[in-house]
């Protein structure tokens, strides 16, 4: 494969006849453009550092000493959760978006490293390394604190602008949006209740609405300011050259819900609704959700807070099949994902890869306001023939018209 | 108040997920001479009554986890209560997350609704070896086991855990159980396990059955 470095100009293939960028406009207009719009690695749709390796041996691209973390046993840890994609890949498969973040501008340090190699993240969550990823340990750091002043005073809260920093990412910006490519500007870190929920343990913070609703509101305050603080940093260098920016708040399991709509409403609704207004005061970019599982129940105030694109439409989820969805909510949101990650990705053959691609553009292409992506993290033992076959496909039965 | 109508006050209270009302009408319950398995039979009624506005999706996730607590909570005040009487449990679970899966949440909801609904629960915890599952069921003689997997790859190590159990030749001794997300019934038969829950309440109903069963 050439060599490309990141912003150089977008290669407008045969057939096509728009920009990344400009084809990416059109479908959140909700118009056709020339073909459906890919997604890997650019927004909020993320690839185990395994299956990334393997998709590069297969493809033939050297792997990167900044790919190779310390963690033993291909655990991957990046503090922007996401694979950096490498330029030849997105190309390959023709990927119309590119991720861009707040950086951290020295090596990573656990804030605190304990005893059986746990530690307290750069987000203030205790995380612990497996066999595959890195999971959130118990216990949870403000799990034991029973007062509010000691739960906004703990010392590993995330502070943005001490922690971080937005040099140069102007420059780097521009870069993208002068190659022709939708820019989506994502935080390293979660929406406000599932930050809430890492930093506190998941039952704990139910049973905090529940049943000490100050201390929620409380954490949920915080994480606001925290992710507030970090959008303005980054959205006053760039916000010129943003398509998109990317909010992750999982909402959903497997089956149903996490939290009722009530609790919805009073508790979450109205933070989602404060960021992304101050998003919008930011940026003329749209409002791109990444919230796992079944989260139908929340579509439509997901929708009315402003929320512009769902990603990951989980297919394997009840109530989260592209056609009903299409037909439900199809005019006023975006959808990006849908391909099964559960099984067809990690179990299936290239032919049906090529099936399921051709599944979701029949159900959800027509008349723009869907990306084809996988329906959640391309998991360690996807092969990567079926990775090709996914954005292989996208390439050639995406063109619009669709004819299938 | 009369008895019935304590243990009706208490139901009622886990139902509609008070929890000072529960907790009060606990401790009412037992100043009354109620006997704790008896408080512990309106417990698994208002267990049975929260699964099924799950069901109906009148309560969420959310309600299943604060259901749990108040259970947890009353059934910690029944305690020392029931030190010289065996508690009547309805039957015994061991339960864990896969080999390499570190998740728990799910799991953890799952114990807490089991215990709830009377089944005495040993938690193996997260990332469980097949070992550690062959030999709690040999040291706890429980009746059925659980095993929790979340990803598509740590659900392919479930298979190791049944065939342990196999070898070891206790496989036909527990009803086997799994739970997650990308978990299938095809996927459960395909490795030996005798059922997959689609969700919580489906899960203890299907323990529920087992139990029944064999009674």
């Amino acid at each position: 494969m050439e060599s490309v470095s990141r912003g150089q100009k977008a290669t407008i293939y045969p057939g096509e006849r728009y920009t990344p960028r400009e084809r990416v406009w059109k479908t959140l207009e909700h118009q056709e453009a020339d073909r459906v719009p890919a997604e890997l690695g650019g927004c909020l749709s993320f690839m185990m550092k395994q299956s990334y390796f393997n998709l590069k041996h297969y493809l033939h691209l050297p792997i990167f000493f900044k790919e190779i973390d310390y963690w033993p046993g291909g655990t991957h840890y990046t503090s922007f959760w996401t694979t950096p994609i490498d330029e030849r890949i997105y190309r390959r498969f023709r990927i119309d978006f590119r991720p861009i973040s707040i950086r951290f501008p020295r090596p990573f340090i656990p804030q605190k490293l304990f005893s059986d190699n746990s530690f307290i993240d750069e987000c203030g969550f205790h995380r612990k390394a497996g066999e595959t990823y890195l999971e959130f340990a118990n216990p949870y750091p403000l799990e034991r604190m029973e007062n509010i002043d000691e739960i906004i005073n703990d010392p590993y809260w995330p502070d943005p602008e001490k922690d971080r920093s937005v040099e140069g990412l102007d420059k780097k910006a521009k870069r993208i949006d002068e190659g022709g490519y939708a820019l989506c500007c994502v935080a390293p870190m979660g929406g406000v209740f599932e930050t809430s929920w890492q930093r506190r343990g998941f039952s704990k913070f139910v049973e905090d609405i529940y049943f000490r609703p100050n201390i929620a509101n409380a954490i949920l305050d915080k994480v606001k300011e925290v992710l507030i603080k970090m959008y303005g940093m980054m959205l006053d260098q760039i916000g010129d050259y943003c398509t998109l920016v990317g909010v992750a708040d999982d909402m959903g399991a497997q089956t149903s819900g996490l939290v009722n709509l009530d609790i919805y409403r009073k508790f979450i609704k109205p933070r989602h609704k404060e960021i992304f207004d101050f998003i919008h005061k930011k940026t003329a970019a749209k409002i791109y959700l990444h919230s796992c599982g079944n989260v139908d129940m929340y579509i439509n105030d997901f929708i009315e807070e402003g929320v512009d694109v769902l990603n990951p439409v989980q297919p394997e989820c009840p109530d989260m099949g592209l056609e009903e969805l299409k037909d439900k909510y199809g005019d006023k949101i975006t959808f990006c994902g849908g391909v099964s990650s559960q099984r067809v990705l990690p179990r299936g053959t290239p032919a049906d890869v090529k099936a399921e691609v051709i599944r979701v553009i029949k159900a959800a292409a027509n008349g723009g306001g869907f990306i084809v992506a996988p329906g959640h993290i391309i998991q360690p033992e996807v092969p990567p023939w079926n990775v090709c076959a996914l954005y292989d496909s996208v390439i050639k039965h995406g063109q619009y018209p669709i004819k299938l | 108040m009369e008895r019935k109508d304590i243990l009706e006050k208490f139901k009622n209270a886990i139902v509609d997920l008070d929890l000072d009302e529960a907790l009060d009408s606990t401790k009412e319950a037992l100043n009354n001479g109620v006997a704790p398995y008896e408080i512990m039979d309106a417990m698994r009624s208002a267990s049975n009554l929260v699964g099924q506005k799950f069901e109906s999706c009148e309560y969420f996730i959310s309600e299943l986890i604060i259901a749990g607590t108040i259970m947890k909570s009353a059934s910690d005040l029944l305690k020392p209560h029931i030190s010289g009487d065996k508690p009547r449990y309805r039957g015994k679970v061991i339960i864990g997350s896969a080999p390499g899966d570190m998740h728990d949440i799910g799991k953890n909801l799952v114990v807490v609704s089991l215990m709830g609904a009377g089944f005495e629960v040993v938690d193996l915890g997260i990332d469980v070896p097949a070992d550690k599952f062959v030999q709690a069921v040999k040291d706890e003689t429980p009746n059925i086991m659980g095993i929790s997997a979340l990803t598509s790859t740590t659900m392919m190590r479930i298979g190791e855990v049944i065939e342990a159990l196999k070898s070891s030749s206790i496989r036909d001794k527990i009803k086997v159980i799994l739970g997650g997300a990308p978990l299938t019934d095809e996927f459960a038969k395909k490795v030996g396990a005798d059922a997959c829950a689609k969700d919580v309440i489906n899960g203890i109903k299907i323990c529920e059955g087992w139990l029944s069963e064999s009674s």
